[in-house]
């Protein structure tokens, strides 16, 4: 069993003293591990990533990295962006360097590193291309590059996949494992599909809506480290997803 | 009389107060976990909290030493109010009202009909664009001068100034409109067969309701400007002269006075306006 | 443009070379129009409208006059001091209000009076302060121009994405960069809007001040032609007042579409 790297104590995030979005998370992230925070359209799961990025501030409860209570984000969670909040001005590589920039990293020794992550993403050659100029696998594929360069433990991900087309999806998902075998992270990584969260997480956070609460945690018992394309064959995987399924089907409107 | 104009410039003062400009925008940042909702109570306490302030500041400037021509809020304030009451304000007014109204009519009935016909008809798009064009953008005011040459000291200068300033944003406005079409909601008409007329008539025509609308408060705008730039210019009568007169005689506290009312009214009309076509389109975005 | 119904166009095709003339750029019809003019100015037909060719002559010998020259420079001077017054003060005004909502309750309701109305009403009340000369006209353009600057910007501060400014905040960027290499460069191209349509006002302002002072600049030179009956030279003033300011928005607008690359994907 890993260590647990980031807990939530009991948080809960009320809106205008009466829209509860959330209510009574608490939660163990184990490190190096994929957790996936899996539920329907409004359940509260982008509140609960955005408040372990820091974003928000919970009105109750709290958020602890390695055991310390986080005041606000911090360069040990990267997040990226389910709409990929690429600078639309700025190249591939000023994009990618933007958070090394933002710490006073001087330019040459931010460009090699964004340089290095950017072939690690699969997108050398296209480092002067502007956003506009790129689909929408490449866009992410630059936003996940600019998250790595900060060398964050912690990878937090909002419904990454979900603003590109079924075919790039299951790419990037097959590239995240790949890009997970080489560089240990932890990963909190939220989204609204079922067969995503069985593919990818070693455990399964089911979230129920209004108010958004722990539903079940699922620990999905998958062989990920032999041949990734033989990953949705394996036994119990279809009966996972449709276990999920059917327990999270009540909470769908 | 002064009873009708002090309830008139009542209403428009109070609409200042609690009327919603579309815009304000709510800023959008990051929002804490207790986000505070704006009240229309706490938006008009702001609100009145701005006028008062600007209204110290003009009292504060005023009584300084700047400048003789610069009165203080209230001197000017009393100025408003006795002008009211002696009728000042509502001769100046009664003379102004028909080339106003005169010049406005010709300006939507014109506007409106160049604008869709310019939309509809290429050739006539093809005539009258880049005019509409010039008309929009060039300072126009450069010809007003020119007007009592043509028509003498006479309420036409006034109408004709009003058209020539107000007239080519009301057909812009109404050409972009029509021009503005979804090319879906044509192909849709296409395929059910509709004839040419049907289709003006209940998909075009419709769509572009918005913008005309939209058009006609631009150009009451134009309007009120043609109006007091030609009587400040032209004519000795109305409320352009109103102000030219009490400037020459030195009084300027009556002549603040009067220019706050034009501001007051034409910022009124004009509210009231968008006032008027946010209750008749209203946008998605609105929340 | 709207397909007209294809039964119709019987009546095009016996003027072939009319509906391809149809189909060229409008602008073209100023072509047209200017025939239209020669024709009417050389029947006479209105003595303030002389035709084309003359106020050609009066054109050609407009820049030999010094009284010109001293116009234009004044009017230079103030349309310039007053756009870059208007711009240099209106953007940080516009950023104050997209980003503090305060500074927005308070302010826009005098934004959005003075953006539609009147202004030309307040220009006489500036004389007797500023005076018959620079001052007054400078005055009458930044009240012309402003208002358009603050609101375009504080729009596009408004505008930008949420998660852009997140992106900020976790990457660790102070307020200050936040505002400086994200919300600024991603309201550029409504800001540039804001510039354009307010170099439009800016126009009108500088014109319409010397009119209403009618002793200064173009405005002053208008207002000697007319009272001599110098008509071609009137028309000739006019012409190239209206030319110039159109090259001035021509070159916003070049300047606004470099922006605009980067619009669309925002």
């Amino acid at each position: 069993m890993s260590d647990i790297i980031l807990n939530t104590e009991g948080v809960g995030v009320t809106y205008q003293e009466s829209i509860i979005a959330l209510e009574n998370v608490s939660l163990n992230i184990p490190a190096a591990k994929l957790t996936a925070i899996l539920g329907p359209s409004g359940c509260g799961k982008t509140t609960l990533l955005k408040v372990i990025a820091g974003l928000i501030e919970p009105s109750k409860g709290l958020v602890k990295v390695r055991g310390k209570e986080i005041i606000g984000p911090g360069p040990d969670r990267a997040l990226v962006f389910q709409d990929f909040a690429l600078l639309p001005w700025a190249t591939v590589l000023q994009n990618v360097a933007f958070g090394l920039r933002a710490r006073g990293v001087p330019k040459k020794e931010r460009e090699d590193t964004s340089l290095h992550y950017i072939r690690q993403v699969g997108l050398l050659g296209f480092e002067d291309k502007y956003p506009h100029q790129l689909s929408g696998g490449m866009r992410q594929r630059t936003g996940l590059a600019r998250a790595l360069t900060i060398n964050s433990d912690i990878l937090l991900m909002d419904e990454p996949f979900s603003a590109v087309d079924e075919q790039m999806r299951r790419k990037l998902q097959e590239d995240l494992l790949h890009l997970l075998k080489i560089e240990s992270k932890t990963v909190v990584f939220v989204t609204h599909s079922i067969e995503e969260a069985v593919y990818l997480a070693d455990q399964v956070v089911i979230l129920s809506g209004r108010p958004g609460s722990i539903a079940d945690i699922v620990y999905p018992e998958i062989d990920r480290q032999g041949d990734i394309d033989l990953i949705r064959r394996q036994p119990g995987y279809i009966e996972l997803v449709d276990e999920i399924w059917s327990s999270l089907k009540r909470y769908v409107e | 009389m002064a009873v009708i104009s002090a309830t008139v410039f009542a209403i428009e003062g109070t609409y200042f107060l609690s009327n919603v400009d579309n815009h304000s925008h709510v800023p959008t940042k990051p929002e804490t976990g207790s986000a505070k909702f704006d009240t229309k109570a706490s938006l008009l306490l702001w609100r009145s909290f701005s006028f008062l302030l600007v209204f110290t500041i003009w009292e504060i400037a005023g009584r300084s030493d700047m400048s003789i021509a610069f009165p203080p809020f209230s001197d000017v304030g009393l100025a408003f109010v006795s002008m009211i009451f002696s009728g000042e304000f509502t001769a100046a007014y009664a003379d102004s009202l028909p080339p106003l109204l005169i010049g406005l009519a010709i300006t939507i009935i014109g506007g409106v009909t160049i604008g869709i016909s310019v939309g509809l008809v290429r050739s006539a798009e093809w005539f009258i664009t880049p005019l509409l064009i010039i008309f929009q953008t060039a300072p126009v005011s450069a010809l007003i001068p020119m007007l009592t040459y043509i028509y003498g000291i006479s309420d036409t200068s006034k109408v004709v100034a009003i058209v020539i300033l107000g007239m080519p944003l009301v057909a812009l406005n109404s050409y972009k409109g029509i021009q503005a079409t979804s090319p879906s909601l044509l192909e849709m008409s296409q395929s059910f067969l509709a004839t040419r007329f049907d289709t003006i008539v209940f998909v075009i025509l419709p769509s572009a309701q918005k913008m005309i609308f939209a058009g006609l408060r631009l150009g009451v705008s134009g309007a009120f400007i043609g109006i007091v730039l030609a009587e400040l210019l032209i004519t000795p009568t109305g409320i352009g002269d109103l102000i030219t007169y009490n400037r020459f005689i030195a009084r300027y506290d009556k002549m603040f006075a009067t220019i706050v009312s034009i501001l007051v009214i034409a910022g009124g009309t004009l509210g009231l306006m968008r006032l008027f076509e946010d209750w008749l389109f209203p946008s998605e975005k609105d929340k | 443009m709207l397909n007209r119904n294809p039964g119709k166009s019987k009546s095009l095709k016996h003027h072939l070379w009319f509906s391809r003339l149809m189909r060229t750029s409008p602008f073209w019809s100023l072509v047209f129009w200017a025939g239209v003019w020669e024709l009417v100015g050389q029947m006479g037909w209105m003595t303030l409208l002389p035709p084309l060719s003359h106020i050609w002559f009066a054109f050609t010998e407009l820049p030999e006059q010094s009284a010109f020259w001293d116009a234009f420079a004044m009017t230079a001077r103030t349309f310039s001091i007053g756009l870059g017054l208007s711009i240099g003060v209106g953007i940080p005004i516009g950023i104050l209000m997209g980003i503090s909502k305060r500074t927005d309750k308070i302010l826009s309701i005098w934004v959005n009076l003075f953006l539609s109305a009147p202004i030309t009403a307040v220009i006489p009340a500036l004389m007797p302060i500023l005076g018959i000369g620079d001052a007054t006209v400078i005055a009458t353009v930044i009240l012309f121009a402003i208002w358009v600057v603050i609101i375009d910007t504080q729009a596009g501060v408004t505008h930008v994405k949420d998660s852009l400014v997140e992106m900020g905040r976790i990457f660790g960027c102070s307020k200050l960069k936040i505002i400086f290499w994200i919300v600024i460069p991603a309201a550029m191209p409504e800001i540039i809007t804001g510039i354009r349509l307010s170099v439009v006002r800016a126009v009108k302002g500088v014109i319409v001040g010397q009119i209403v002072i009618a002793l200064i600049g173009f405005g002053g030179l208008f207002n000697t032609y007319l009272s001599y009956f110098l008509m071609e030279r009137f028309w000739a003033l006019i012409i190239v007042v209206f030319v110039l300011s159109f090259t001035i928005i021509g070159l916003v607008e070049i300047l606004e579409r470099r922006i605009a690359f980067y619009a669309k994907t925002r």
